[in-house]
């Protein structure tokens, strides 16, 4: 197979790097490697990382129980087949791993981990309007109503002027002028009546009337700016972008 | 192995995924290897946990294309990491200051940092 690099300076450098674990002689034996990150400098990657190399069993644990604790106190089903019951089970562990805290943005519902098209970047784990929002009916059902509740505040906190809901949010939405220079944060047409039927549900649902009415004036700015856009037959259009607008699959080519 | 490399993606037998991890389990006539990863909670950071179990020495080595940025449409610019010898680890950094990682393994030896030693090259 041939490689090719392209060479951008009088010196080289690749961008592969390794490191060497030890040699492990006849019998058993573990290699740890530790990831540590930081937003706040060196310091505070270090300080994560010495903790992490002394703590794999501890935090193993706790991620099991945490996941364990979560099945517990959501609905459960006993389900007679066992693929359908590993598809709920597991269904209810990955939407919770789609909860993600940006230190930057806050926290709220991605909408999933796959990669974007055919390329590397994982462009599905941004914050998106719609799939949050029909996400949230999931987490209803099963009895979630706190990731909900974060869901809904997260994605109303970035509700344009106008009133209309954003569909995409990067991850890396603070460090650009994402809500102006972007043509993609408010492009779908449907995150904006979704985030009415996704509040009405659940409101419905948990009772937390009191979460409506601190949200108020933000529905009614969602159901003014969707009613700004019907057309003479009633039916809201999608200006700028068409009400077909899609975002993958085949079936809205 | 005696001085053979062998890429572990030749060797993978089975996966297996839980809610906190996952492992992926490698297997040669003499060794066998479990890779775990795992995603703490609440931590910014990860793991990556080799169980080894081996009739001849075995020499482990892990190899990683450096990708240190922010994802589309942000960026950091010019990145770049260092061999802190003190941590066993590798630094990532920026010139802000303000990014930062560290990945790296209390065992770890000997290190490749990427600067090739020639200074020319024909293709």
């Amino acid at each position: 197979m041939k490689f090719q690099q392209e060479y951008a300076t009088n010196y080289s450098e690749s961008h592969e790097n390794s490191i060497d674990l030890g040699v492990i002689s006849k019998g058993k034996d573990s290699r740890l490697i530790v990831i540590a990150a930081s937003m706040n400098g060196r310091a505070e990657a270090e300080s994560t990382y010495q903790r992490l190399l002394s703590s794999f069993a501890v935090k193993e644990r706790e991620a099991a129980d945490y996941y364990r604790s979560y099945l517990a106190h959501t609905v459960r089903l006993d389900l007679p087949d066992s693929q359908l019951q590993k598809a709920y089970d597991w269904s209810r562990i990955s939407v919770l791993q789609g909860l993600v805290t940006n230190p930057f943005l806050g926290t709220g519902l991605i909408a999933g981990y796959r990669t974007s098209g055919e390329s590397q970047r994982p462009g599905f784990a941004w914050f998106f309007g719609r799939d949050s929002l029909w996400t949230s009916l999931a987490l209803d059902a099963e009895g979630d109503f706190a990731s909900t509740r974060i869901s809904l505040e997260f994605i109303s906190k970035y509700q344009r002027s106008d009133g209309k809901i954003p569909h995409e949010i990067s991850q890396g939405a603070s460090f650009v002028d994402w809500f102006k220079a972007y043509p993609y944060p408010y492009a779908s047409a449907d995150a904006t009546p979704l985030y009415i039927i996704a509040m009405n549900e659940y409101v419905a649902e948990s009772g937390d009337a009191d979460f409506a009415r601190q949200k108020w004036e933000s529905l009614w700015n969602a159901y003014q700016f969707l009613r700004s856009t019907y057309d003479s037959q009633g039916l809201p259009q999608n200006f700028g972008f068409g009400h077909g607008w899609w975002k993958a699959g085949r079936c809205c080519r | 192995m005696d001085g053979r490399v062998i890429p572990a993606e030749a060797l993978v037998r089975t996966v297996t995924v839980r809610p906190e991890s996952c492992t992926i389990y490698y297997a040669a006539d003499t060794f066998s290897v479990a890779e775990t990863f795992l995603i703490p909670i609440n931590e910014s950071g990860a793991y990556i946990k080799l169980d080894t179990e081996t009739e001849q020495p075995l020499d482990v080595e892990a190899v990683f294309q450096r990708d240190f940025q922010l994802e589309w449409p942000a960026g950091l610019g010019g990145t770049y990491l260092n061999w802190d010898k003190t941590l066993h680890a590798f630094y990532f950094g920026e010139e802000q200051k303000k990014f930062a990682a560290v990945v790296g393994s209390p065992t770890a030896g000997e290190v490749s940092t990427g600067i090739r030693n020639e200074l020319f090259r024909v293709a």
